[in-house]
């Protein structure tokens, strides 16, 4: 059976489970999957073994490390990440990096073996019921005990993964419909229904441009549906035609060049000064393919109070779930700005965006100057972040972890390329940024990819060294280390009468980790070392680690404190 | 305020779950439910009664439809709808006040549907409120088991 010739041809073949996914999943172009193996997964990892010359298999450490990397793969190409795990604690290690591609709408596909379809449900060895455990993470899931229902299967999970907000699929496949035979009928079902694919009518159109031809104060909102859907083309083409300044969400970064006359910054909580203050002076909000999340409006009541809102996006619910809008446009971004930009008029708007300048001079003189040029020791995160923007012509993948060094990340990262940012938001979730970064190179192998990673963070899939060292993936890692879970500290600062419970991380010898996994590296803690040392790191040919020692006590502002309006953020 | 929602479903495994998994993130309380198979489709319809309000209303109905399976799903206040629950009520057979019982039920408009000497099955279908009436008048006797289906729903 393993010597069988692959066929790609559309005739019916008797093949196992384990081969007819195998074959659908090349029928679904997929070129590389993070996985780990394990007993209830073993019919599918033989069958694997037969397709390594056209599918890449990258072994992680820890599942975990399997999802997120398939999330930063997701991030850089647009297709859906593809992660397999065994079952029971396999399966359940997943659950996080589902989740967290749920909260930030990354399309994959995981496949997990399950024990055979006789013993389920009678707590067989590594059984556990991981339907049931990601039915609320998952747009959809689905289990296999059939294995004829395999190809129809794979392809909806694709089609569900990739269409409309993307998402993640779980498929669960038991290991009898592995091992059994089955007639491969290639899928033709099309799962298209729930897609929006209409064009808006020309009436909710002219609503909404004329809105925008009478507002005084317009200001668009770019979230990550911009880069999901590419309509970065197109968001400057109104940005430019109407004269409106542009601010984005955490995850909307890079769709705009950082260095466009219109982008004023980023939202939420620690984002600009300006982007959050003057949110309640707009007095038309258009927000693209993104969710008014928590972070971004702070209070939800004071929100962007003198404007109306367009709220462009693609999946209905997102659309009045927070903030009630006054004219809705679900659909996908391209589609409904490129109807949008025809009735928009040309238009200036020089003291609005005046505005905007004089606010961001208050925050470059109080904040950002000193983050940036500072005077005394120690080193601080900021002025390490530029300086991997300065050295990588600003065209690095910049994968952060969850924090301080995060929002860090986000604030002072200069972007002359689309995706060229990937964190966890919504999840936020600590440990994100090294698999990511490893499925983030796999993507995209001609780009600097930089992780930046707390020390705290570090130390929670710090075992993924191990699988970029045997990938020999030339990641680029920079711990931003200040012996804290610094967001934390900040918080117990500011909100908690600095009363610091369980803040203080005692850390290993990074380097010396880093060495034992046969990865090279240096530490860095003086100012005057640090640029030669990022040369070395991104000069080195091949995977580099940087444990730069930053201000211990930091604290990152401007800051939005819960439950405080977008117009008090606070510079100090 | 009363809602009804009426959801259409594909008729697979699992569909109950997702759909349960959204009033509990919500910390919503259901009512009553009611799945039943939409004969020759491959289909269910899910009849679920709540007291909300109207924004949330609009919210669940929208999440509701995210979930694949779903087809449609459709929320009615109690004026835009016809609806009936059937209620079993059971009760020990009289030895005295028997004529009394016909009476109530036909005013009621409900029927006997099963009888012992030492029982009897009454089939009531109606709104909850007529339910409740009936219930009231057959205290009277002695109650020994009342079951009460969901409510079942038609738009007008």
């Amino acid at each position: 059976m393993r010597k069988q010739k692959i066929g790609h041809d559309s005739q019916p073949t008797i093949l196992s489970g384990a081969q007819a996914v195998m074959k659908a999943l090349l029928a679904e172009g997929v070129e590389v999957i993070f996985g780990y193996p394990g007993g209830a997964i073993m019919p599918i990892y033989d069958a694997l073994y037969d397709y390594q010359d056209v599918m890449r298999h990258i072994l992680v450490r820890h599942e975990q490390g399997a999802a997120h990397a398939a999330e930063g793969y997701a991030r850089l190409t647009g297709k859906a990440g593809v992660c397999f795990a065994t079952s029971g604690p396999g399966a359940t290690n997943l659950v996080t990096g589902i989740a967290d591609a749920m909260m930030d709408s990354v399309p994959m596909v995981a496949i997990t073996g399950q024990v055979a379809a006789n013993v389920l449900g009678t707590d067989a060895f590594q059984e556990a019921d991981v339907i049931g455990i990601t039915t609320p993470v998952t747009k959809w899931n689905y289990q296999v005990t059939n294995p004829a229902e395999i190809p129809e299967v794979i392809h909806k999970a694709f089609q569900i993964a990739q269409s409309g907000r993307p998402g993640p699929v779980l498929i669960d496949i038991t290991k009898n419909a592995q091992f059994e035979l089955c007639e491969y009928v290639p899928a033709t079902q099309q799962y298209s229904r729930k897609i929006q694919t209409s064009t808006l009518s020309e009436n909710i159109i002219q609503e909404a441009a004329d809105l925008i031809n009478d507002a005084k104060k317009p200001y668009i909102l770019v979230g990550h549906g911009v880069l999901i859907s590419s309509a970065e083309k197109e968001v400057l083409e109104l940005a430019e035609k109407a004269d409106i300044p542009l601010a984005s969400t955490l995850h909307g970064l890079s769709a705009i060049p950082t260095n466009h006359p219109l982008y004023v910054g980023m939202l939420g909580m620690h984002g600009n000064y300006a982007p959050n203050k003057l949110t309640n002076e707009a007095d038309v909000i258009i927000a693209i393919g993104m969710r008014f999340d928590d972070r971004v409006t702070g209070r939800v009541s004071d929100y962007a109070k003198n404007a109306k809102i367009i709220h462009i996006d693609i999946q209905p619910s997102e659309i009045n779930k927070i903030i009630k809008v006054d004219v809705e446009l679900c659909s996908d971004a391209k589609k409904a700005l490129t109807q949008l930009i025809p009735k928009v008029k040309k238009a200036t708007h020089p003291s609005w965006k005046n505005q905007f300048k004089t606010l961001y001079k208050q925050e470059e003189n109080s904040i950002i100057k000193m983050e940036l040029h500072p005077t005394t020791d120690p080193i601080k995160m900021a002025e390490v972040i530029r300086m991997i923007s300065e050295m990588t012509d600003k065209k690095a993948v910049v994968v952060a972890d969850v924090g301080q060094h995060q929002m860090y990340a986000a604030r002072y990262s200069q972007f002359a390329q689309k995706n060229s940012f990937i964190t966890s938001g919504g999840a936020g979730t600590m440990g994100f940024a090294l698999p990511a970064a490893v499925g983030a190179k796999v993507a995209a192998p001609d780009r600097t990819v930089v992780a930046v990673i707390g020390d705290g963070c570090f130390q929670m899939t710090i075992q993924e060294l191990g699988t970029i060292a045997q990938e020999n993936l030339k990641v680029k890692i920079v711990i931003l280390n200040n012996n804290y879970l610094g967001m934390v500290r900040q918080w117990q600062e500011l909100f908690f009468e600095k009363r610091y419970s369980y803040v203080y991380l005692q850390n290993p010898d990074f380097i010396q980790i880093a060495k034992g996994f046969r990865i090279e590296g240096e530490k860095v803690e003086k100012r005057q070392d640090l640029r030669a040392a990022l040369g070395r790191l991104f000069a080195f040919d091949g995977p580099y680690i940087l444990d730069i020692t930053v201000e211990q006590q930091e604290n990152i502002f401007p800051m939005i404190p819960t439950g405080a309006s977008v117009d008090e953020v606070r510079l100090s | 305020m009363n809602y009804t929602i009426t959801i259409f479903t594909d008729n697979k495994p699992g569909v109950l779950y997702r759909i349960a998994g959204i009033f509990l993130r919500r910390k919503i309380n259901i009512e009553s439910l009611t799945v039943s198979e939409i004969i020759e489709q491959k289909m269910s319809r899910f009849t679920i009664v709540l007291t909300s309000d109207e924004p949330t209303i609009t919210k669940l109905i929208n999440q509701i439809k995210n979930v694949v399976e779903v087809h449609n799903a459709y929320a009615y206040t109690d004026d835009e709808i016809f609806f009936h629950e059937i209620t079993l009520i059971k009760i020990t057979t009289p030895t005295s006040k028997q004529d009394t019982l016909q009476p109530i039920l036909n005013q009621h408009n409900a029927h006997i549907m099963y009888f012992n000497p030492k029982f009897i099955i009454i089939e009531k279908a109606g709104t909850e409120v007529e339910v409740k009436n009936l219930i009231e008048q057959l205290k009277a006797f002695t109650i020994q088991d009342i079951a009460i289906s969901g409510r079942i729903a038609m738009n007008k």
